[in-house]
């Protein structure tokens, strides 16, 4: 499997690291330090162990690692493989790119 | 009283191979040649939150060159500028020593974070006829000349090692940076694959300056 980096380029899978769901960015939010009701147990519980399986598109991140060390999210086929898209998971203003 | 004397680069494969030296398959000329280039110091610098377009005036202004955008090497004079990482390069200094380092990280303060990296990377030059035969056995890059052409650069794995591969002239020329604790690996899978083309050692730069 070949990744196209956006700032590098094609390269091979063995380049990346595989991170998970890219839809999952957003951690429940309950108050510190304070006790999880029913319904912060049941969010915590999705957030930590459930994952959707799509038979089609999926989300997910991939760090370049033995690239750019940039964090990508990548659009990828879940029956095909195939990478129907790939971009920076940081927006281009926190990159410092001149 | 701590020595703080700033201490010289010293060659990341001193012993392993002698300048003139010929190894691998000996009749006709040499396939390839390979040289460290030794008495260079190299810097890394970012830049800070929303100061790349301040950084890269500046270092205009310093060595007349631009800092890349995208994986590509610039050079003027012993300098050159290699790109790393969105807003992050290696300026790579061919004489002058570490001085040039600490002149850089003063010149650059407040717009970058500058480390030098002389001792962290061995840089190696390889050319000759047969440079891509022997680096198509462990580059998973396109290094054909239409798409990888002098100037351009890529950080990728060679023979598993972490390595920046860059085009350095159309002879064809290459350079690889890698990182000096992994240099006796890297050389026994260099000179392995180089072998059944004939190898010269050369030299580049001067082993007893840094």
């Amino acid at each position: 499997m070949r990744i196209v980096c956006p700032f590098c380029g094609a390269r091979d899978a063995q380049e990346f690291s595989y991170l998970g769901d890219a839809s999952l960015q957003q951690r429940p939010d309950t108050p510190a330090g304070a006790p999880l009701d029913d319904a912060a147990h049941a969010a915590w519980h999705d957030y930590v162990y459930l994952r959707e399986n799509p038979p089609g598109e999926h989300t997910e991140f991939w760090y370049h690692a033995s690239g750019c060390r940039q964090w990508l999210k990548v659009t990828r086929h879940m029956r095909t493989h195939a990478i129907s898209n790939v971009e920076a998971a940081r927006p281009s203003s926190l990159r410092g790119a001149a | 009283m701590v020595d703080v004397s700033i201490p010289p680069v010293v060659s990341a494969l001193a012993g392993l191979a002698t300048a003139g030296q010929r190894l691998g398959f000996k009749d006709g000329e040499a396939g390839v040649q390979i040289a460290e280039l030794t008495g260079v110091a190299i810097a890394s610098i970012a830049a800070r939150k929303g100061l790349a377009d301040d950084l890269s005036a500046k270092v205009q202004t310093l060595f007349g060159l631009p800092l890349p955008s995208e994986p590509k090497r610039v050079a003027a004079g012993d300098v050159s500028i290699i790109w790393s990482a969105p807003g992050q390069w290696l300026v790579v200094f061919e004489s002058g020593g570490r001085q040039r380092v600490s002149d850089l990280t003063a010149a650059l303060r407040g717009l970058a974070s500058t480390t030098d990296q002389s001792d962290s990377r061995a840089i190696i030059e390889i050319s000759g006829p047969r440079v891509r035969d022997v680096l198509a056995k462990g580059v998973m890059v396109d290094l054909h000349p239409s798409v990888f052409a002098p100037g351009n650069t890529a950080i990728t794995l060679v023979a598993h090692v972490g390595a920046q591969l860059t085009c350095i002239d159309a002879a064809p020329v290459y350079q690889l940076m890698v990182p000096r604790s992994f240099c006796l690996s890297f050389w026994d899978w260099l000179i392995s694959s180089a072998e059944e083309y004939g190898i010269s050692i050369g030299a580049k730069g001067d082993p007893k300056k840094g």
